[in-house]
């Protein structure tokens, strides 16, 4: 629907170049993640659901950032605060409110503090923890990032994490939240199967083989094979496959939606098996 | 039965006829007539005085419906007691007014609902009961046990079958005049069949030929939406439901993808094929012709389902739902005729891109009529 929705896309996405401006000197260590990933990945997906986000989110790899400038600092001198309500470390705003949320893979995260990323002398308040991260920093590349606004001709080049890596993180996500439906968003189910739409079965199944295999990413990319047979190729009547068809209704075809996520879930996990020996067993 | 029955449209015929009925019956020295009652507000069909040879006459409320079914019966009812009792004590007679419900034909089951309650009936065919205590009369007697106005009485043949899709396939992509024989060669039909179809639609006015003439005027529209009566998309062709997990999008491009020299036949109809002329929204589901479905689901990569289909394929009923196929870019579409009686008849809101398909082909005439 145009409007609201597509206003809120593009301060989304002002916002996000704002906050890669400030963070310019630690491009190399800034990843860019989430919904706005997926779509930079899957521009005009043949899906009935618009792109919506307002988030930006960011994952940071802490092997190789610079102690300068500090985060905390960069952000706040850039004009974005943390958000005193959720008082989640990482959880940045920028003035008018839109969301940035930094994190760093749990498997890097250093300290033994439940949330924050410990990485002196960075505060501990300015990255958040999260588990399902680890695949983007091994997988991404180089993009330009253009504005969504007429009135901005800003593009920067930033590292965006790859279709395969998004996908372990959504999954990982929607897993997470398993447990308390209420934080379920219908909407990360349909960012899987925007995926699983425009992204080639062979070009993901590669790319998941190689993260399978890798000594930081190997584990939580087993477990997304897991939950991608869960959630979604176990058919039509699945938790995340029920979200996407959910997603779907009154502007799509729900039951195609859910059918369709879950037979590219299928043929996914079936891709990945059928890769030459040496690489990982998928669990199930 | 013999010549079809007299056609009685009119309510006014349907009793006439009726009344006769049962004024044959009357015993000698009794009179049925139409009376005038003066009525407060709701006015009957009509109202009849039963006379009697010595004694007090009674009345009749009637009403009269052409054809009637048992689910009418207890409105019709409640209707003419309502009636009854808007008429005033001075014209209600010694022993009513009571109900009459008269209609072309009366089934068994509304005889039999209208007996239990006393309420006096008669059809045209027959078929009536008077049952009354004071002046005491008995009057019962069964005419027609079928509706004489159903089925054989109803206009002679259809539009089935595969002659049939040739020739209204020719008439309304071929603009006229010509002669039946040529219109042979240009569907495609055989002689006989194609001259009992042009027989059948004159007869239909759907298109003008005068005797042994050639074919001056087709009303291709109507013709359309006449043959979807008896076409189906779903139900005349052999459809089966297939996912395409990727949307239709990758259905287009793998079909633009099979070259012109793939072994076996398809071509795109419903909404997708609509497109190409008149866009009405995004299609939600591809309808495609494939003499080998099977085949066709291998080479586009699409998967069984037995719901949440998202493309048809049918394994046509004739064959000429490939005649005057375009591949305008680069796909197999069939000629828009088809595309809009396969819509007309397709599934969801099909029937409504139809409707709009047909408006693009009357505005765009030239663009597609031969």
């Amino acid at each position: 629907m145009p409007g609201d929705g597509d206003d809120l896309l593009v301060r989304a996405r002002s916002v996000l170049l704002d906050a890669l401006n400030a963070l310019a000197e630690h491009r190399d260590s800034i990843i860019v993640i989430g919904a706005q990933a997926i779509y930079l990945h899957t521009g005009a997906a043949p899906v009935a659901v618009a792109e919506a986000t307002k988030d930006s989110d960011l994952a940071v790899d802490v092997r190789a950032l610079r102690e300068d400038p500090l985060i905390d600092a960069a952000m706040e001198q850039a004009g974005f605060f943390l958000d005193p309500i959720s008082g989640q470390p990482g959880a940045w705003m920028s003035p008018d409110g839109i969301p940035v949320d930094l994190m760093v893979p749990e498997a890097i995260a250093g300290g033994s503090s439940r949330r924050s990323a410990i990485h002196p002398p960075h505060d501990k308040r300015s990255m958040r923890r999260a588990v399902g991260l680890e695949a983007a920093v091994i997988d991404n590349v180089e993009m330009q990032v253009p504005s969504l606004s007429p009135d901005d001709q800003r593009s920067l080049t930033a590292k965006v994490a790859g279709p395969a890596a998004l996908l372990v993180a959504k999954l990982h996500k929607i897993a997470e939240r398993r447990e308390t439906p209420n934080r379920l968003l219908d909407k990360d189910a349909h960012d899987i199967y925007r995926l699983l739409v425009t992204i080639g079965t062979e070009q993901l199944a590669d790319v998941l083989v190689r993260l399978l295999s890798d000594d930081l990413a190997g584990d939580v990319t087993t477990q997304a094979m897991a939950y991608l047979q869960e959630l979604f190729a176990d058919g039509p009547d699945a938790l995340g496959a029920q979200m996407v068809a959910r997603a779907e209704e009154g502007v799509g075809d729900p039951e195609v939606a859910a059918r369709s996520s879950a037979v590219l879930s299928a043929d996914l996990l079936t891709a990945v098996r059928i890769q030459p020996p040496g690489t990982r067993t998928v669990i199930r | 039965m013999g010549a079809p029955p007299a056609p009685l449209v009119r309510e006014l015929d349907v009793l006439t006829v009726a009344l006769m009925q049962i004024r044959r019956r009357l015993p000698e020295g009794w009179r049925l007539d139409l009376s005038e009652v003066p009525v407060d507000r709701r006015r009957p069909d009509a109202v009849l005085s039963l006379v009697p040879p010595t004694g007090s006459a009674v009345t009749f409320i009637v009403e009269v419906k052409r054809s009637m079914v048992r689910r009418d019966l207890p409105a019709v009812l409640e209707q003419l007691e309502g009636q009854i009792a808007a008429i005033s004590p001075a014209h209600r007679g010694a022993a009513g007014p009571l109900p009459f419900v008269v209609s072309r034909y009366l089934a068994e089951p509304l005889r039999e609902w209208l007996a239990e309650r006393g309420v006096a009936y008669a059809d045209a065919t027959g078929n009536l009961r008077l049952a009354l205590n004071r002046p005491a009369l008995f009057l019962r007697d069964v005419g027609a046990t079928k509706d004489p106005w159903r089925g054989p009485g109803r206009p002679k043949g259809n539009l089935t079958g595969e002659p049939v899709a040739r020739v209204v396939r020719a008439l309304v992509d071929f603009a006229p005049p010509y002669s039946v024989p040529r219109l042979v060669d240009l569907a495609g039909a055989s002689t006989g069949p194609t001259y009992r179809v042009v027989d059948f639609l004159n007869e239909q006015s759907l298109l003008t030929r005068p005797e042994r003439g050639a074919i001056e005027q087709v009303r291709w529209r109507e013709l359309l939406q006449r043959w979807s009566q008896d076409y189906g998309f779903l139900r005349t062709n052999a459809v089966t439901g297939w996912l395409a997990p990727r949307g239709l999008p990758t259905v287009t491009k793998a079909l633009t993808d099979l070259s012109a020299a793939q072994p076996s036949r398809y071509a795109v109809t419903g909404s997708l094929a609509a497109q190409t002329w008149a866009p009405y929204a995004p299609a939600r589901a591809a309808m495609i012709y494939s003499d080998d479905p099977p085949w066709l689901a291998d080479r586009l990569d699409l998967r069984p389902v037995d719901s949440g289909a998202n493309v048809l394929l049918a394994a046509p009923a004739y064959d000429v739902v490939y005649d005057r196929a375009s591949a305008p870019n680069g796909v197999q579409v069939v000629a828009p005729s088809q595309a809009a009686v396969d819509l007309m008849t397709g599934p969801g809101r099909n029937p409504a891109e139809g409707e709009a398909l047909l408006d693009w082909m009357e505005a765009n005439i030239d663009a597609w009529r031969r």
